[in-house]
């Protein structure tokens, strides 16, 4: 088994592609921080400002002429009570250092989702364009091997993308703005709606756990595609539109009640940290359960469908 | 030639749909022998090697290698077999012998010693570390022979192994086959629509349509050279009247040649020149006197009752 592990990811690695997105990733968080750092001034005022902006943000809440849509009206709510936090505790907005970077660089791993995603697109759907399927199926390993090796190797990527993100981002980060500020304090709104803190170092480290967990979910879609409609075209264009419209598309089902059960309102673990769920009354538990049907499901489809494809043309 | 059987296959049937693709096919193919799959496009030759090969299902019917039932016990009865099925596809972006190192390792036993054996033995010593990409068809097919190889199997199987390949290509390709078999005991089962290809290449064949088995011969028997067979024998004489009342005292049928206005005699080879003496010895004239050998051709469409166009 780790011999077919191996030979997967040697055919992963020795794609240029795969060499040419991961140097997207880190040029992408390098171009981040440069960005961030021509912006990063000091403000001797910054505590009229923040007070200035929460007024206006009151104003906007209070006038019932003003159309919001309720998460919008929920983060601009969050924005002030940490405006007001920020105040009182006597910090300035804007901080970085490298584990404030490291958090926001959260995003770069959405970014590297749909890099993996090309992969795991690819790993059958490429085989069966390729031809190679047939030698590879013509050996004396059978196939429920052969596929767990694949999605084994589809995992691996995954893991080391969000490692590349999490390096990459701490070091650049440290380069431009200093590796202090590990243990200081992150402000954020819970999922009550209530102003919380925790450790930059904690943050993070949940951060890109539940990321991967979600990375995870959408790049299994795309190896369920891959292996079940044997287009790589098909697999990467679908697992893309799934990532982007699946949230938006919880969002339109809210007034529903089976719309918890939607994996897109569960793949996003950290909205049990912060921000708070999409239907009222979803738990971590619950989500973690049906993150694990849909996990089973998915994968039990791939392997039925490769295990007992005709393999012509 | 043994009569050991290496594999066989047994009411091997295949269903898509409503029709039937494969029905009820069964053979055994010997140890050592190079047996063929005959059949015109279409006739279900590579159905029935996707079946032996497990990429696809069976719909009834079995398939032992050695013994072994490829359904029940798939990685053991693989373990003897080595397969190019049509064109052989390698990964373009990797090295032939990236290729051949990433075959190596899903089957256990097969070192870089075996790697650079069977390299050699394919010839493709001096290209083995450029890319797929760059080679060329002929390169590729010593390249798939290469992998099929690769673990030392006691059965190859070859879909259409010749698809593509120039005639200098091809004499090669059956000189490596043909000494695959006689030296190393290796059973070879090749598919073709070409009867010419398959003259030169085989020992037995099955002559396949429509997904039935038309009939198992040896090449020799349909050529009808076997060496004891009584051959037609054509003689060009002056007094065909006079040639045909010999004939009929030597008990023997004859019948004239349709353009040529030979005589055509279906005789014991041995008896051929005593039937010559007996001709000069009445005082027919006697300008040639040939054997006419069927061609395979001939054979092949008497068998399958068909009248094909070129």
């Amino acid at each position: 088994m780790l011999k077919l592990i191996q030979n997967e990811s040697i055919k992963i690695a020795l794609r240029l592609r795969t060499w040419i997105m991961a140097a997207l990733i880190v040029v992408i968080v390098l171009v981040a921080a440069i960005v961030i750092n021509a912006h990063l001034k000091p403000n001797a005022n910054w505590k009229q400002t923040l007070l200035n902006q929460n007024a206006q943000a009151e104003a906007t809440l209070s006038n019932p002429r003003v159309y919001m849509p309720p998460i919008d009206r929920l983060r601009l709510k969050a924005q002030v009570a940490i405006n007001t936090y920020d105040i009182a505790h006597n910090l300035p907005p804007g901080h970085q250092d490298a584990w404030v970077f490291t958090t926001g660089a959260l995003s770069v791993g959405q970014i590297g989702i749909v890099f993996v995603t090309v992969v795991a697109g690819d790993i059958v759907a490429g085989e069966f364009a390729s031809g190679t399927i047939k030698a590879l199926l013509t050996q004396p390993v059978n196939r429920t091997r052969i596929i767990l090796s694949k999605y084994v190797s589809v995992m691996l990527v995954t893991l080391m993308m969000f490692a590349l993100v999490l390096v990459s981002s701490i070091v650049i980060g440290g380069i431009f703005f200093g590796f202090n500020g590990i243990g200081e304090p992150l402000v954020f709104v819970n999922a009550k709606q209530v102003v919380t803190q925790m450790t930059t170092g904690s943050f993070i480290t949940l951060g890109y756990a539940f990321a991967l967990i979600s990375g995870v979910m959408i790049v299994t879609i795309a190896f369920m595609i891959s292996a079940v409609f044997r287009s790589s075209a098909l697999a990467i264009a679908l697992s893309i539109i799934t990532l982007f419209v699946g949230v938006s598309l919880v969002q339109l089902l809210s007034s529903f009640t089976w719309d918890k059960y939607i994996l897109f309102a569960n793949t996003d673990l950290m909205q049990y940290i912060t921000g708070g769920p999409p239907v009222t009354g979803m738990t971590m538990g619950f989500s973690i359960v049906v993150l694990a049907v849909y996990f089973i499901v998915l994968n039990a489809v791939s392997w039925r469908v490769f295990v007992q494809r005709d393999v012509s043309s | 030639m043994s009569n050991e059987v290496a594999l066989e296959i047994k009411n091997l049937t295949k269903v898509i749909g409503r029709k039937t693709i494969v029905d009820d096919l069964s053979f055994a193919v010997r140890k050592g022998e190079v047996f063929g799959l005959l059949g015109p496009n279409g006739a279900g030759k590579t159905t029935t090697i996707r079946m032996i090969v497990g990429l696809i299902g069976i719909t009834k019917g079995s398939v032992l290698v050695h013994g072994v039932d490829v359904t029940k016990d798939f990685e053991a009865a693989m373990s003897h077999v080595g397969a190019i099925v049509e064109n052989p596809e390698m990964y373009k972006y990797l090295s032939g012998y990236r290729n051949l190192l990433h075959f190596a390792r899903m089957t256990p036993g097969v070192n870089r010693t075996r790697i650079d054996e069977v390299v050699q033995l394919v010839g493709l010593k001096s290209r083995i570390h450029d890319r797929v990409r760059k080679y060329s068809l002929g390169m590729r097919q010593r390249l798939g022979l290469a992998l099929a190889l690769l673990r030392n199997p006691s059965i190859l199987i070859l879909d259409e192994p010749t698809n593509g390949l120039d005639p200098a290509g091809i004499r090669e390709f059956r000189d490596h086959l043909r000494s695959l078999a006689s030296e190393r005991g290796m059973s070879v089962i090749v598919s073709s629509h070409l009867l010419a290809e398959m003259e030169l290449m085989c020992d037995r064949v099955a002559i396949i349509q429509d997904g039935k088995l038309v009939d198992i011969r040896s090449i020799n028997e349909m050529k009808g050279d076997a060496p004891t067979a009584a051959q037609t024998t054509r003689f060009k004489v002056d007094n065909h009247e006079l040639a045909m009342s010999i004939f009929a005292k030597a008990d023997l049928a004859c019948q004239p040649a349709s353009e040529s206005g030979e005589l055509d005699v279906v005789l014991d080879p041995l008896a051929v020149a005593d039937l010559v003496a007996a001709l000069v010895h009445a005082g027919v004239k006697v300008s040639g006197v040939r054997t006419v050998t069927r061609t395979l051709e001939e054979s092949f469409l008497e068998m399958t009752g068909e009248v094909r166009h070129a």
